[in-house]
């Protein structure tokens, strides 16, 4: 467990409100997220998360699987406040942010990535980047040319991270879906947020694009909170130190990798799914 | 439709036509008379409110339908001044584009709210209140008849009143070069990008942590602003405002010069705008009566055959990839 008084020490030079954070974070939990009776049911009936009991300590890596339309990317949006909960409150940081906007949400140090990576398709990979730093950075006045080239330099490091600075003045739309995978990844990173979200980020990545993403994972402060939704286990097993199982909306198993690769009831869940990733769980077994 | 790539280069793309344009604009007023010229001073005020709509619809992803009100606004701001005996040219800009851009600030909040066919449909809505508007309001606008008497301006204070076509030709010009030198400088700027992330893809922006609304807003204050100035300058070219520059066809036509120039490219803007005056006047001329249907016709064509503009720059907005799944 992260020792809470490092966190307000180490809170990154680019943070928007270092302050606020470091007064906040005194006399607060140990838990980043926490969600209470969360549900989400969508127009259609479908409910997507039924009722949810979740913390996620701060510092550590969580890991959230389950099969297809379990919820976690519909877990992901309502933590990001992409979505509005039916029932239910979401914590972050000992605040009550059931209400608050994506953009605060953002601002407060929530970044997210998304299982279909999402970029500004007409503008270059390094703009990209910038962009996605620019309500993060204390930079001021940032819409004049030499501000934002200091912006842009600064930025410089998350382009090496995810090892794309050869593309860095491609249009981001003209990147193949890996390429665009890294920068969507890079673009989260360069938020330099507090809690880290991250929806599949291996899908779709070559080997050495899961090596990078790996060493970028373990780069990141120690302080950063990170829940990454992932379907290989293999992946899970050497990133995350907890993994939340969920079927059907609900809560199914928690525990440490080798805990959920031993679960019972995670195997029957798995493979009422597909024969593939039961295999996967036993390797790590 | 096929092109080579140096064509598509920047130097080329924008350069060429660039060019051409100032030479055009230089050159031609020697050999046109007066008619002719007042045409083209015509064309260059609604080239700057056809720049206003690119700003919205090309850069911010707004189409707008409702530019002309702010246009208007600024061109009963000169009228009204010019009849109390304030008819300093420099002025008259500065104060149109001030009310216009308060004008703007004001409806903005509204229209803001709303996205897509409801933006369209509300900033249509807005300028048909503001003609109606300007009709009504007799005492300061002079109603549907119109505002009479209104005197030549003087460029600066101290200078001679414009008398002819040609000087308030170049008055015209000159204006119109530095604010599109402005909006050009501004579009280039970090401003332009974040415009364009926002029309890329707006929730992306907002995941990212940016006041996307606040920027639009400003963005529909800056083009308010902006279609006021040409407002001021049509109402130097006529001598004359009514309801009618503000009508729905005039916002219309303005976003079919748009859509011709493409639409985040001001020069094309630009183009569009004189083509659509020469459309107008001129053609008009072998098939007397028949200017709608042909601008009309013009603009299926813009659209099926020429997706890319006069300008050869992108009117599409780019296909969305990805959101939350
Ligand atoms: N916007 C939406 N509208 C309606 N149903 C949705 C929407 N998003 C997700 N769902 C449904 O909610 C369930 C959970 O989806 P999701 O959270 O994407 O699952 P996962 O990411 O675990 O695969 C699925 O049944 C899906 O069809
Ligand atoms: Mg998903």
């Amino acid at each position: 467990m992260t020792d809470v008084s490092s966190v307000s020490a180490n809170v990154s030079p680019g943070s928007a409100d270092a302050s606020s954070v470091s007064a906040n974070m005194s006399s607060v939990s140990a838990n980043m997220i926490e969600v209470s009776g969360l549900t989400k049911a969508f127009s259609g009936g479908t409910l997507a998360v039924g009722g949810l009991d979740l913390t996620f300590e701060a510092g550590r890596r969580h890991a959230v699987i389950g099969p297809n339309g379990a919820g976690k990317t519909t877990l992901l949006n309502l933590i990001a406040g992409e979505l509005r909960p039916t029932a239910g409150r979401i914590r972050y940081n000992g605040r009550d942010v059931t209400r608050t906007s994506r953009v605060k949400r953002s601002r407060l140090g929530i970044a997210r990535t998304f299982q279909q990576p999402t970029v500004w398709s007409t503008l270059s990979v390094a703009d990209n980047i910038a962009l996605a730093a620019w309500p993060h950075s204390k930079v001021r006045g940032k819409w004049r040319r030499g501000r934002y080239r200091t912006l842009s330099e600064y930025c410089e490091r998350y382009l090496e991270t995810a090892g794309i600075t050869a593309l860095a003045d491609r249009p981001a739309g003209a990147l193949a879906h890996g390429e665009r995978r890294m920068l969507d990844i890079g673009m989260a990173l360069a938020a330099e947020p507090r809690v880290l979200l991250l929806d599949e980020p291996a899908a779709g990545l070559t080997d050495q694009g899961v090596e990078r993403l790996l060493t970028a994972m373990r780069a990141l402060p120690q302080e950063v909170t990170v829940i990454v939704v992932e379907h290989d286990f293999a992946f899970v097993s050497a990133v995350a130190d907890t993994v939340t199982v969920l079927q059907d909306g609900k809560l199914l198993a928690t525990g440490t990798p080798t805990e959920i690769a031993a679960d019972a009831a995670v195997r029957t869940a798995y493979l009422g799914e597909s024969g593939v990733v039961p295999d996967a769980v036993e390797e790590v077994v | 439709m096929r092109i080579p790539a140096v064509l598509l280069s920047r130097p080329v793309r924008i350069g060429v036509p660039g060019a051409a344009l100032a030479v055009f604009l230089l050159i031609a007023p020697s050999s046109f008379d007066g008619y002719g010229i007042s045409l083209m001073s015509k064309a260059l005020a609604l080239g700057v409110l056809a720049v206003s709509v690119s700003i919205l619809a090309g850069y911010s992803g707004l189409p707008t339908m409702g530019q002309a009100a702010p246009f208007l606004v600024g061109a009963y701001t000169a009228g009204v001044m010019s009849t109390h005996g304030h008819t300093v040219g420099v002025l008259q800009l500065l104060c149109g584009t001030l009310v216009a851009a308060v004008f703007a600030a004001a409806t903005g909040l509204v229209a803001i709210r709303t996205r897509g066919v409801a933006f369209l449909m509300t900033t249509l809505a807005l300028g048909e209140l503001t003609v109606t508007a300007a009709g009504e309001w007799r005492s300061l606008t002079g109603g549907t008849d119109g505002m009479y008497g209104i005197t030549a301006i003087q460029p600066l204070p101290g200078m001679a009143a414009l008398s002819s076509d040609r000087s308030i030709y170049w008055f015209v010009l000159t204006a119109t070069v530095v604010v599109i030198a402005v909006v050009w400088w501004v579009l280039r700027s970090p401003v332009g990008k974040l415009l364009l992330a926002c029309r890329d893809h707006e929730a992306r922006m907002r995941s990212a942590g940016h006041p996307v609304t606040r920027y639009q807003w400003l963005a529909y204050v800056a083009a308010g602003a902006l279609a006021g100035f040409g407002g001021v300058l049509m109402c130097t070219v006529n001598a004359y405002v009514s309801p009618d520059d503000g009508s729905f066809s005039n916002s219309a036509l303005v976003l079919l010069a748009v859509v011709l120039g493409g639409a985040i490219s001001p020069l094309g803007a630009l183009l569009g705008a004189g083509l659509i005056v020469a459309t107008q006047d001129w053609l008009s001329g072998p098939f007397p009566g028949h200017g709608p249907l042909l601008l009309g016709l013009m603009f299926i064509v813009a659209v099926y055959a020429l997706p890319d503009g006069v300008a050869g720059i992108r009117f599409r907005v780019p296909k969305r990839r990805g959101g939350p799944a």
